[in-house]
Order: C-alpha cells, then sequence, then structure tokens
C-alpha cells in the first residue's frame, strides 16, 4: 500500500506546484506532467537532505511532500469545489462517449490498452536485469535508498557505474520507489511510458479529430523499440517523457500564446537536463525558438526565464559533481574528434536503417525498429508541401536543430576515448536517444494541414456533419 | 443523431490499418509476438506450474536466476564471503564468450553482493586502492588460484576462496 501513497504524493505535489505556477490545463494532461513534476521534486528533497548531510527516509519525504501540499493546497476553493456538479457533467460525459461510441477510436485505444497490458506484466513481473540498470541505476537507486544520500558510498570507491555521472532524477526517482516498500522499480518505466502517451495524446487533441489521434498515439506507443523499452529499467524512456513534455508544450505555447504551455516546457526541460546533461540539443533547439519568438515579438523575458530552467540544473549539478562527488566527466572528445566519410557514411547508413529502408549492423533490413514513426511524417510532410512555410514552421527548425546537434556529438566522439567504437554507439545510446524524436515529428504530422483535413473528412463522414466539414474546409 | 453503420465503417478502417501494420511491418509483429504474448505465456506457465503444485510465489532471486544466467556465481559470492569482503573478479579475457560474460566488471557484480565490494583484474589500474584491498578471489574456468597465497586442497573449476589461507 506504502508504494501507492508515494505515487499519489508525486501527483499531488506535482499538481499544486503546476497550480502555482500558473499552469491551467485540462485534468488528465495535468496528471501527467504533474506526474513528471513530482518525479523530479523528489530528487530536489534528496539533494537538498544531501547538502545539509541529512539522511533522507520514507518518513522525511513525507514530511517534505505533506508540508508542500499544506502550503501550497487552496482549502477554500476544495471547500467550495461543487462535486456534484462535477460528478454529474463527469457522468453525463461518459455516458454520451457509450452511446454514441467513436467506434474506430475506441478500437485503436482498446489496441493500444492491450499492448500497455502485455508490456506492464513483462515489466512487473521481471526484475531488473538490464545490464546497464544493474551496472547504474538501478544500483545508485538502491545504495541511494540504503545509505539515504545522493553522495553514496559507492562514489567513494569507484563503483557508481558509467551513469553514475549523469544526474540524480533517475536513481532519484528508483529510490524513491524503494523508500515507499516497492520493490520493482519497473513501475516507473511504466509511468513514463504512459505520462509521454497522455502529454502526446492531449497536445495533438487540440488540433486534430480524436480519431487522428488515436491513430498516431498508437503509431509511437506501439513503435517496436521504444514499446519494448517500457519494460525495462533504463533512463531513456523517461527522457523521451521528458523531452516530449518540453517540446510539445513549447510548440503549443508558440501558436497559442498561452502561458501556461511555456511554463511546461520551461519546467519540463529543466528537469530533462537533471536526468540526463546529453540532453542538451533538445535544449539548444528550445533555446533558439524562444530566441525566434522574442525577436519577433519583444519580449526578450522569455528568453531569460528559458535560459535559467536550462542553466540552474545543468550548474547545479557540474558543482555537485566537481565539488561533492569529485568526478570530472570521462574525457569523450580528443585527437579522435575528426568527422571523416566513413563516419558520415556509417551515421547515414544507421540512420537510413532505423528508418527501415536499409541493412547496416545488427539492423535488419525492412524490420523498422521504430515502426512507421519515422516513416510517416515524411510522406505526410511530402503530402502537406503546399503549407509547408505555413504549419507549424519551428518544429522542422527544432527537430533539425536537436538532430543535427545530436549526431554531431556522436560524429566527434573519440573511439579511443570513449572505449566503444562509433558503431556499438550507433546501435545502443544513439538508436535509444531517437525516442525523444519520435513524438516530435509525429505531432509536426499529425498536425499538419494534409493531416488534419483528411482526418476531419472522416470525422465528417462518421457523424455525417455538413458542420464539421465547413470548419474544416 | 449518430449514424451506427458509418461508425462501423470507420471502426473496420481502424481494425485494417492495425492489420496491415501488424502484417505488413515485422517490427510491429515482433512487439507484439515476441515481447508481448511470448512473455504471457512464458509466466502464464510458471504461475500455473506454481499454483499445481502449491509452491510459493517466485522470489527476486528466483526471478533472476530466469533471466541472468551466471546469477548463481552472485549468491555463490555471497555465501562465500563475509560481508565486509574484497572480490577480485576475472579478467575479461577469462570471461568473454561465457556464460559469465559480465562477471568481469566490477561496476555490474557489485549489484548483487551489497554490502561487499569487489574489483576486476583488468581495473587494477582503475582502482587500486580497492585492488589493494581485496580479501577474495572469484575464481572461474580455472583462472585465479595463481592469486591466491596459498595452495588450496583441490582446484575446482567455480569456487570463490580467501585470498589468505588464514582468511575467513
Amino acid at each position: 500500500m506504502s508504494i501507492f501513497f508515494g505515487i499519489i504524493l508525486l501527483f499531488l505535489s506535482g499538481w499544486l506546484i503546476l497550480k502555482k505556477l500558473g499552469v491551467s490545463i485540462q485534468p488528465i494532461e495535468m496528471l501527467a506532467y504533474s506526474l513528471l513534476t513530482g518525479i523530479g521534486l523528489q530528487s530536489f528533497w534528496m539533494l537538498l537532505c544531501d547538502v545539509f548531510n541529512i539522511q533522507f527516509s520514507q518518513p522525511l519525504l513525507s514530511v517534505f511532500n505533506l508540508g508542500l501540499v499544506v502550503i501550497l493546497a487552496d482549502f477554500d476553493a476544495v471547500k467550495k469545489f461543487n462535486y456534484e456538479q462535477w460528478l454529474k457533467t463527469t457522468v453525463e460525459k461518459i455516458k454520451e462517449q457509450f452511446l454514441r461510441p467513436d467506434l474506430g477510436s475506441m478500437l485503436l485505444l482498446a489496441t493500444l490498452a492491450g499492448l500497455f497490458y502485455l508490456i506492464a506484466v513483462k515489466g512487473m513481473y521481471w526484475p531488473t536485469s538490464e545490464h546497464d540498470a544493474i551496472g547504474t541505476f538501478d544500483k545508485l537507486g538502491i545504495w541511494f535508498a540504503l545509505e539515504g544520500r545522493i553522495h553514496v558510498s559507492l562514489y567513494d570507491v569507484g563503483l557508481q557505474g558509467a551513469g553514475g555521472i549523469y544526474p540524480p532524477l533517475f536513481p532519484s526517482a528508483i529510490a524513491y520507489c524503494y523508500l515507499y516498500g516497492g520493490n520493482n522499480p519497473k513501475i516507473l518505466s511504466l509511468l513514463f511510458y504512459i505520462a509521454t502517451l497522455v502529454i502526446f495524446f492531449f497536445a495533438l487533441r487540440r488540433y486534430t479529430t480524436l480519431f487522428g489521434v488515436s491513430f498516431f498515439t498508437l503509431i509511437l506507443g506501439w513503435s517496436p523499440e521504444f514499446y519494448s523499452h517500457a519494460a525495462l529499467l533504463l533512463s531513456n524512456i523517461p527522457a523521451a517523457a521528458y523531452i516530449t513534455g518540453a517540446s510539445l508544450s513549447l510548440f503549443i505555447w508558440w501558436k497559442e500564446k498561452e502561458q501556461s504551455y511555456f511554463t511546461l516546457s520551461c519546467i519540463m526541460i529543466a528537469l530533462s537536463l537533471w536526468l540526463r546533461q546529453d540532453l542538451i540539443p533538445f535544449a539548444a533547439a528550445g533555446g533558439l525558438v524562444v530566441l525566434w519568438f522574442a525577436i519577433q515579438n519583444k519580449e526578450w523575458k522569455k528568453v531569460f526565464v528559458y535560459a535559467a530552467a536550462v542553466l540552474i540544473p545543468f550548474i547545479t549539478w557540474s558543482l555537485y559533481v566537481k565539488f561533492s562527488l569529485h568526478l570530472s566527466a570521462a574525457e569523450r572528445f580528443g585527437a579522435g574528434s575528426v568527422i571523416t566519410a566513413a563516419k558520415l557514411k556509417l551515421v547515414s547508413a544507421y540512420l537510413w536503417a532505423y528508418l527501415g529502408l536499409g541493412q547496416q549492423g545488427g539492423s535488419p533490413p525492412g524490420y523498422f525498429l521504430y515502426g512507421v514513426a519515422f516513416l510517416l511524417p515524411i510522406v505526410l510532410v511530402f503530402a502537406n508541401y503546399k503549407h509547408l512555410t505555413k504549419d507549424w514552421l519551428m518544429i522542422p527548425v527544432y527537430a533539425f536543430v536537436s538532430l543535427v546537434l545530436y549526431t554531431l556529438v556522436f560524429l566527434l566522439i573519440d573511439e579511443n576515448l570513449q572505449g566503444a567504437t562509433l558503431q556499438s554507439l550507433m546501435e545502443s545510446s544513439f538508436k535509444r536517444g531517437l525516442f525523444c524524436f519520435m513524438p516530435i515529428v509525429l505531432f509536426y504530422a499529425a498536425a499538419s494541414s494534409f493531416s488534419v483535413k483528411m482526418f476531419g473528412m472522416l470525422e465528417s463522414y462518421r457523424t455525417n456533419s455538413e458542420a464539421t466539414r465547413d470548419v474544416l474546409g | 443523431m449518430y449514424f451506427l453503420s458509418r461508425n462501423i465503417v470507420v471502426a473496420i478502417l481502424a481494425l485494417m490499418l492495425v492489420g496491415l501494420l501488424y502484417l505488413l511491418i515485422p517490427g510491429y509483429r515482433w512487439a507484439v509476438e515476441e515481447i508481448g504474448f511470448k512473455n504471457l505465456n512464458l509466466v502464464k506457465k510458471i504461475e500455473d506450474k506454481r499454483r499445481s503444485e502449491n509452491l510459493p510465489p517466485l522470489t527476486v532471486h528466483e526471478k533472476r536466476a530466469f533471466k541472468i544466467e551466471n546469477y548463481y556465481y552472485m549468491q555463490l559470492i555471497n555465501n562465500s564471503t563475509p560481508q565486509n569482503a574484497v572480490i577480485l573478479l576475472p579478467p575479461n579475457s577469462v570471461t568473454r564468450g561465457t556464460r559469465h560474460t559480465f562477471l568481469g566488471e566490477s561496476e555490474w557484480v557489485a549489484y548483487f553482493i551489497y554490502p561487499r565490494l569487489c574489483v576486476g583484474e583488468d581495473e587494477k589500474d582503475k582502482l587500486p586502492e580497492l585492488y589493494k584491498k581485496v580479501t577474495h578471489v572469484a575464481i572461474v574456468k580455472g583462472w585465479g588460484y595463481e592469486k591466491l597465497k596459498y595452495r588450496p586442497i583441490e582446484n575446482e573449476e567455480e569456487i570463490v576462496l580467501p585470498i589468505n589461507k588464514n582468511a575467513e
């Protein structure tokens, strides 16, 4: 039971922080962002304890979280809330859905639910067995929980693992799970997976029909490599969740000028850098979008806020690594950091193979490791050629800049210093890093004029609605 | 107005889309069959057998033994050494290509042997302080006997022994 209490605390604390920051969005969407924020908050509590040399534990974290709830909760609003009216409206909405079901969307969402059940069984039945989780994330999480600090004894004897230099969000989340009696931290991977899909679903729901959203969410959730990782305890699924939140909310903010989404984007990008510092290409691309907006609208404050969101976690962790952990980042760039034709050829071949169109290394031709998650957007971009410069122009810019920077890091890695070949990196780190790009390109494809029109026509047919047809042109 | 027939047509379209993805793209099939159902059937088989034999639920150790080929060796380390032991692990040249692939990696082994510590033979330059504190040797494929400061009575292929004869 204790783990359920812990998870409720995550949602509650995250929810209240977002409310306090003025975020006002749909309740289910808010739940997904609250979870991500609540998880980030726990690592902040743990770091605070560590800095003040206090051993953290389940009771202490509960006191912190409940204290925050008491401080931030608007008890008057809770008292005044009309539960009867809310219940009545909700029941009516559900009744409406059941009386006039959108059968196509229901079928797609049921498929996704079935897939989730299968992966949840796999994740929750088996204990951690992935090499990197054992070598770093789960091990650090266990040690954090046992020793009640972030600077655990493993760091003093050099057994922290290769990922020990990463910021503490993910091992802190694992430690939180253990502290609250959870015996399988892979519940976190499932929560991050669901959060990614929920954020994607509700972001896209603003622009296309329920059938369209359900279809694209299924394409994202069923993407083979991404889907299989939902049952593993690696940091790539959390990275995808935070980057999905950071990027999609940035795009919505650009389009709608809703402050809530700018706030969310800042929080999510800060937490993504509190998870993995190598997600910096997305922060750079986001910074470019904010700068572009600032130049157009003369709103420079936004640039400073975004820059602070990027720099604070980055600098905080760098200082902690230097002065508390006494570690130096592994040397990755040296004499071998040159871009050669052979490297470019290899990277291009892997990109081509990941689209499902070629053979490279262990990626068989036509296997479609990412399903059609990259291929479908390419097709839809061509179909949408008439509107390319009008539709969501910032998304291709964001995707291009982040992909170039992301790829550049791999091209410049000195294989001797890294102790791994570029080929092996392309088949591990690079491959999993592509998770972050999937929601971005799928959102772009799904929200494009062509796609919206196609799904709009289908909706018009389904509802036999002249009105819908008129709105969609 | 609700148009059931039109909704059924859209649902058939959705079904066709899902079916096409499943049938035409090997990756989607792999996700459903290999990742999803193969595991579900395995779990069902294990649980059915357990219930039919009236056995308690599998422990984490038993499940790990299912997934990690040399997990028995981690338990051997735990059962053969005191909690303050520092274990010397074999080099990768000995473990490569065997069921002990990761046994030479102290970062990996440390996870299973808490609160014991460990250091790989390949890591003696990287972790010299820990290497000096070695109390036990993880012997695999006959490697490690040369590290002992005494001659054991029997030379077993896989065993964990103290580095000094009088140690625990």
